[in-house]
């Protein structure tokens, strides 16, 4: 067995109960390191005996978290969710007796539609619509909240549902940002739990196969994200808030592992040119010239050939000054192909450009995303 | 999984039942006490980070799902709470004066001298953790305070099981590090 196998089953068997002892008996050929490891794990397994809460504190921890549970009204997210989990819990025990059959995948789920039709019915369809734009405060918000827990029941599980009411809070919580930070700080930690059950949700997704949507949600989140700045320095709640958000875009596109920079060589360009015999002179000066940009790698560059015929040119047969390709047929890119029309010797030379065929090797395993630094090939 | 038992308390909670919170409180609050512990300067302090996390739990009971241990769901609460509280102010850094407000720990049978080794053992134990990432502390704290699985770890900081064991390891080594010159100067 490695070392490291040893190490980690010492480790596991410790979080059980396992002494730091009865490892080493098995595993007296532990080195060093592995033994201070193991050692600040019992340390630390050590350390849980002895961490108990003040008999004093907990009853008076107790008696004031009774005291606040009794004199606050019931919680908004505790109510409808009850009776949810109990719906919940029934559809499930309804659907295996009867095995309703589904329809293109849309599943019926009764209750839950019962209890939101009723929900519904109850308060009239257009106090419900009405109560959507509510604010905390006001006095349709918590028939908004109660329809949001209603529909919950029918989509307990869809993702963007949830994405929604996060963004509702978000949009509360942008609206009485300016009269009550106390509501903003509550609907920014609402918005922080969504978030996490929503995050949680992808994870399991995540661990099970594909999440789907994944581009989508993540615009979501993203466009929350810009959002959540504006409680920069307004809201406590701002930083859990803002890394719940972040959480969610760390699942769906996890960060690369940190790669090591290294410097990559790429090999000097080289420019292969192929005179061609000189049928005639021409009149104008030819400038054959290479646009950087235009570099591709695993591309051959075709030539541009630039005329200016501004530049007035007298024909002379001979000699006549050439770009005169090496032996080798190879330029170094230093090495300017071109002359511009300035840098003529003389007025009247007669400059005969060879039509080169310029191609540029390149690093064949090289990514086709990273870009030689091109050479200049002007000065 | 939450336990049946455990389950119809959580249903009555959730449906407003105050006293069946209580004693998931009652359940629960010596756990979540070691976890916060280990990880705050003064006794104080955690236990009013403890109070935070079951009157959190309470406002949010409607959205805990019983196919995870309800345990980890306060877990979570607590980590989250953790890593607010340790961005808001810098006290995590300042242990010097903990001894003032240190803790007290069990009194059950040690004498004296034991009692200061336990708390001599326990603030350098804490302050070897303040130097580890929120995950790491929690990684450690679940896997050696209440035997969890990487499974059930995963949920509550959101990474796979795979990389928690890697992390652990990272802790572990850092611990170790950490705590090594403090049992050295300590001798």
């Amino acid at each position: 067995m490695k070392e490291q196998e040893i190490l980690d089953s010492c480790l596991d068997a410790m979080s059980a109960g396992a002494s730091l002892s009865s490892c080493l008996e098995k595993h007296p050929e532990l080195s060093a390191e592995s033994l201070r490891i193991l050692q600040a794990a019992a340390q630390l397994h050590h350390a849980s005996a002895q961490l108990t809460p003040d008999p004093a504190f907990k009853r008076r921890s107790r008696a004031k978290l009774m005291q606040r549970m009794t004199a606050s009204s019931q919680p908004a997210a505790a109510a409808a969710p009850a009776v949810a989990a109990g719906l919940k819990q029934r559809w499930h025990d309804f659907w295996a007796q009867w095995r309703l059959p589904s329809l293109g995948g849309m599943q019926f789920q009764p209750l839950a539609a019962v209890l939101a039709v009723a929900v519904i019915l109850a308060l009239g369809g257009g106090v419900v619509a009405a109560a959507q734009k509510s604010v905390p405060g006001a006095p349709l918000y918590s028939i908004k909240r109660l329809s949001e827990q209603a529909r919950t029941t029918l989509a307990h599980d869809d993702i963007f549902w949830q994405l929604d009411i996060a963004q509702r809070r978000l949009d509360e919580a942008l609206v009485v940002m300016d009269d009550n930070t106390a509501k903003v700080d509550d609907l920014l930690a609402d918005y922080t739990q969504i978030m996490s059950d929503v995050a949680e949700e992808l994870a399991q997704q995540k661990k099970s196969g594909a999440v789907h949507e994944s581009y989508k949600i993540l615009t979501i989140v993203t466009d929350q994200i810009e959002q959540l700045r504006q409680f920069e320095g307004v809201s406590a709640q701002y930083e859990p808030a803002l890394r719940s958000a972040i959480e969610i875009t760390s699942i769906l596109y996890p960060a690369p592992k940190s790669v090591t920079p290294t410097t990559v060589v790429w090999p000097t360009p080289t420019i292969t040119m192929t005179p061609m015999p000189i049928s005639s002179p021409v009149k104008h000066p030819v400038v054959s010239t290479i646009s950087p940009a235009t570099i591709e790698p695993t591309s051959v560059i075709p030539t541009e050939i630039i005329s200016t015929p501004s530049v007035p040119v007298t024909v002379v047969p001979t000699p006549s000054p050439r770009i005169t390709p090496p032996t080798n047929n190879t330029v170094k890119p230093t090495v300017p192909p071109t002359m511009a029309p300035a840098q003529q010797p003389h007025p009247t030379t007669t400059i005969v450009a060879p039509v080169p065929t310029k191609s540029v090797p390149v690093n064949p395993s090289s990514p086709s995303s990273i870009r030689p630094k091109t050479p200049s090939f002007f000065p | 999984m939450a336990t049946t038992q455990e389950q119809v308390l959580i249903s009555k909670a959730q449906q407003g039942d105050a006293q069946a919170f209580a004693q998931l409180y009652d359940a629960h609050v010596d756990a979540i006490y070691r976890y916060i512990a280990i990880r705050t300067p003064s006794q104080q302090h955690a236990e009013d980070l403890t109070e935070e996390v079951f009157w959190r739990a309470w406002q949010a009971i409607g959205r805990y799902r019983p196919e995870r241990p309800f345990l980890h769901w306060l877990y979570r609460i607590a980590h989250n709470l953790l890593i607010d509280d340790a961005k808001r102010d810098a006290r995590h850094q300042s242990y010097e004066g903990m001894t003032e407000g240190g803790y007290t720990l069990s009194d059950e049978g040690p004498t004296p001298d034991e009692i200061f080794a336990q708390q001599e053992d326990i603030q350098q134990l804490r302050q070897a953790m303040s130097t580890l990432t929120p995950e790491e502390q929690t990684v450690l704290t679940m896997r050696f305070f209440d035997n969890a699985s990487y499974d059930d770890i995963a949920q509550v900081v959101g990474k796979s099981s795979g990389a928690l064991r890697v992390l652990q390891h990272r802790a572990l080594k850092k611990l170790a590090t950490k705590l090594a010159p403090m049992r050295g100067a300590a001798a």
